[in-house]
């Protein structure tokens, strides 16, 4: 299984489409002399092409809805006594992943900003229609951008961190809470993690993470860790 | 807080309860246990090749973890529901299909939810705290 394969398939495939769409329009392009070009550069809006290609569904797709039909739930506990609502935390990490989407909607927004400069930028210099579309192909086509390998990678590292985030949130209102640093200790560990999970004894409260270890709760070791902090 | 408060939990304290059971299935994960045992991996080519970190960056080896990118441990949900601590697991589809095959983490396992009942405890202790630390003013006379 690959890291979300899911988003690296659909950004591939509509990277493809937007592809195939900006080289039908490039014929018509090239023709136009530099007031008409001018006048193309504001009408088109690559943004609106992504969203129309699906990127508002991937975007859901991300935050978890694309697995409704196989989520698989598990209650721990059912209580029978009435409870008080106090739902501040709960709200705050809904915050927390509309911020992550955010980041994730920005990072399009750019791709779709450069796309565009890079295009018109071959058509002013005068390229042909096939050297511009090869040149956005190697820099802006499957595999690159949106959907390298890099940019699956912070992705995922923006969940990461979002889980880690979930759980400082939970327990901020509990200062004596104590959490555990897991996660695997081999050849490929940052020295900091491994640093920290010899001297964590029987568990540190979040201010101790913060001040007597290398790494920070939502953090962790730094990009792209595979450790976190348990509430024990 | 009143004293018939003690006990009830709020959203929050079901969110602490999850996130905190989420963690112990998420490190038993990556100790190789399951939450019905310990497996090993059938094949041995498998076992040999997720230790290069060919196919992922969890590169244990010896016991089945399930772990391979991480996303199945990372998208364990915690929820807490006004009356109930929810586990949502949204790599449904991946954590259905290791069941079938034998490896479970989608329940607890008879330490974990010892472990989660002491975690319970924690909280109505601390409720307790805070209604003692409540001064309760006794009218003596008029």
């Amino acid at each position: 299984m690959a890291d979300l394969d899911f988003y690296k398939k659909d950004m591939e495939k509509i990277q493809t489409q937007l592809l195939k769409k900006i080289e039908k329009v490039l014929g018509g392009l090239t023709v136009l002399d530099d007031a008409g070009l001018a006048t193309a550069f504001k009408q088109i809006n690559f943004v609106d092409e992504l969203n129309a290609l699906g990127f508002p569904a991937l975007l859901a797709k991300v935050k978890g809805s694309y697995d409704k039909n196989a989520i698989k739930s598990f209650d721990l506990l059912k209580a029978t006594q009435r409870t008080r609502q106090v739902a501040t935390a709960v709200q705050a990490v809904e915050i927390l992943s509309i911020l992550d989407l955010t980041t994730i909607s920005a990072g399009v927004t750019r791709y779709a900003n450069e796309l565009k400069t890079a295009m018109f930028r071959g058509l002013l210099t005068g390229q042909s229609a096939a050297s511009i579309m090869e040149g956005l192909t190697e820099t802006y086509g499957v595999g690159r951008a949106l959907s390298s390998k890099q940019q699956v990678a912070l992705l995922n590292d923006s969940f990461a961190r979002f889980t880690r985030t979930t759980t400082a949130k939970l327990f901020e209102d509990v200062p004596e809470q104590k959490f555990e640093y897991i996660g695997p200790d081999d050849e490929v560990t940052r020295d900091v993690c491994a640093e920290t999970l010899a001297l964590q004894g029987e568990g540190l409260t979040a201010d101790e993470i913060e001040s007597i270890t290398p790494v920070s709760f939502a953090d962790g070791g730094g990009f792209n860790c595979r450790h976190e902090w348990i509430p024990v | 807080m009143k004293a018939k408060d003690i006990a009830n939990f709020t959203k929050t304290n079901y969110g602490q309860l999850a996130s905190h059971a989420r963690g112990l299935i998420v490190k038993d994960m990556n100790k190789g246990v399951m939450q019905n045992g310990i497996f090993k991996y059938k094949s041995k080519e498998y076992a040999a090749k997720k230790a290069t970190g060919a196919l992922g960056k969890f590169r244990k080896s010896d016991r089945v973890t399930m772990l391979l990118s991480g996303e199945t441990a990372r998208r364990i949900r915690p929820e807490g529901k006004s009356d109930r601590a929810t586990l949502v697991f949204e790599n449904g589809t991946i954590v259905q299909a290791n069941e079938d095959k034998g490896y479970v983490i989608a329940d607890l396992s008879g330490k974990n939810r010892d472990s989660s009942a002491l975690f319970l405890q924690k909280i109505v202790d601390r409720n307790v705290k805070k209604y003692e630390s409540k001064p309760i003013t006794i009218k003596i006379g008029k």
